[in-house]
């Protein structure tokens, strides 16, 4: 199946009714990510940098626009082509982590293999893969509480690649980490952005990101204030 | 398009036996609340299969009759109001079990899980539960009433009536924890993935 872009939106908008105000969280942004492409959204925080990660997600539907992932209209698609995009194309990275508390690292990776109905050996193997490849071989067996934030989000970064993804959804992924952590995963996912050609679109207001990023699209009250590319940014420093 | 994802419809589909494996490490690592769920459903049965034998065994001794398991006024209105109270119970339990497992719901949901699947979690484990509670509150009222079938009806009830009774416990059993159990699972399998990532417990 060919495609132009990885991700596009079109007109996306998103109102919210809070009380007898309208916000306007997000308004009119069409962006276009390419495969493999390592894009960041930049803003300060309210500027619904959230929203669009929810709506390119299909975590909500837009007031108006559209959102293509790989050319497929998604909000054209009914709520089992939605899980099935959820759990084949898109892999999600919170702020929180949003690990499952009960499951230890090896069984949070295999979750979204289980959705995917992959059979129990070939799940495990995978995961174990995974979770080498993020760095955390020795600590398959440990549950999230257990973990430092760092290795936490790593696990969750092997959860987001468990099915394949070719695009990966990041929400402030270095949040709640400290500045080395932050680093740390923050080369993390560029090496996984090089390695799988994985698309990486990532919400943050973290300035250690734009050293990786190929694209920064800027935003600010629901509209793109401007988009910048990597060697534009190295030239102006 | 179309035709990709209609081949897909097919590999989304979770097996029994990975939907069993979920359940039953859910309900490995919430030990807690589940023995009491099992506790209350093996109290309800036992209470009901124990007054099942001892009016049985009346019946069999009177005019050997093999297939009633009928009760008198009074019992049956005891196992209305004891079934009653512990559909209310297990209602409450998976509502608070589906409070707690709120954000793990959103995060599943998130990771591809459908509706229909965590619906099935939710009445797979009350499944068990009715399983388990039913099984062990028959054993039990059976072991307990022995010595009253003994001492006061000087009889003991044949194998087959027996047989009966544990069918029809189990039968209660299961009934109330499915019973009990739909409400939550709907409410559980309806969450909004985006409300769930925002609530802190």
């Amino acid at each position: 199946m060919s495609f132009e872009y990885s991700v596009e939106t079109l007109n996306l908008t998103k109102y919210y009714q809070l009380g007898d105000t309208i916000v306007k969280a997000v308004e009119n942004v069409s962006i276009q990510i390419h495969k493999g492409e390592y894009l960041s959204l930049m803003g300060p925080s309210g500027s619904g940098k959230t929203t669009l990660f929810k709506l390119i997600g299909g975590l909500d539907k837009p007031t108006r626009g559209q959102v293509f992932i790989e050319n497929i209209d998604i909000s054209k698609l009914d709520a089992y082509e939605l899980a099935w995009l959820r759990c084949r194309k898109i892999g999600y990275i919170f702020q929180t982590f949003n690990l499952i508390p009960i499951l230890t690292a090896i069984e949070n990776v295999s979750l979204p293999m289980i959705f995917a109905n992959v059979p129990k050996q070939e799940r495990i193997k995978r995961a174990r893969e995974l979770l080498e490849k993020v760095g955390l071989l020795e600590r398959v067996n440990h549950k999230p509480l257990e973990l430092s934030g760092g290795q936490q989000q790593r696990v969750a970064i092997a959860r987001a690649l468990a099915n394949n993804p070719s695009i990966i959804l990041a929400d402030e992924p270095t949040g709640n980490l400290d500045l080395n952590t932050g680093l740390n995963i923050t080369h993390l996912l560029k090496k996984i952005n090089r390695d799988n050609n994985v698309t990486i679109f990532c919400a943050t207001h973290d300035y250690k990101i734009l050293e990786v990023s190929d694209r920064i699209v800027w935003i600010r009250d629901g509209k793109i204030e401007k988009v910048e590319t990597r060697n534009y940014i190295r030239k102006n420093k | 398009m179309m035709n990709e994802q209609v081949m897909k419809h097919q590999l989304m589909k979770v097996s029994t036996k990975d939907l069993l494996y979920l359940t039953i490490q859910n309900m490995r690592k919430r030990r807690g609340r589940i023995l009491l769920s099992i506790f209350n459903v093996f109290l309800g049965v036992a209470l009901v299969s124990s007054m099942m034998i001892l009016s049985s065994s009346y019946t069999y001794k009177s005019n050997i009759s093999l297939f009633v398991v009928n009760l008198n006024e009074y019992q049956l209105w005891v196992s209305i109001i004891s079934i009653a109270v512990c559909v209310i119970t297990i209602f409450n339990s998976m509502l608070i079990s589906v409070a707690e497992r709120y954000k793990e719901i959103g995060v599943m949901k998130c990771l591809g899980a459908r509706n229909i699947l965590i619906m099935k979690l939710f009445l797979f484990e009350a499944l068990v539960i009715g399983m388990i509670g039913g099984f062990i509150g028959f054993t039990i009222a059976a072991i307990f009433t022995l010595p009253i079938l003994a001492i006061q009806y000087e009889t003991i009830l044949p194998f087959i009536m027996y047989l009966q009774i544990l069918f029809v416990s189990l039968l209660i059993a299961i009934t109330i924890s499915i019973v009990a159990s739909v409400y939550p699972a709907r409410y559980a399998s309806k969450i909004n993935p985006t409300d769930a990532l925002r609530y802190e417990v």
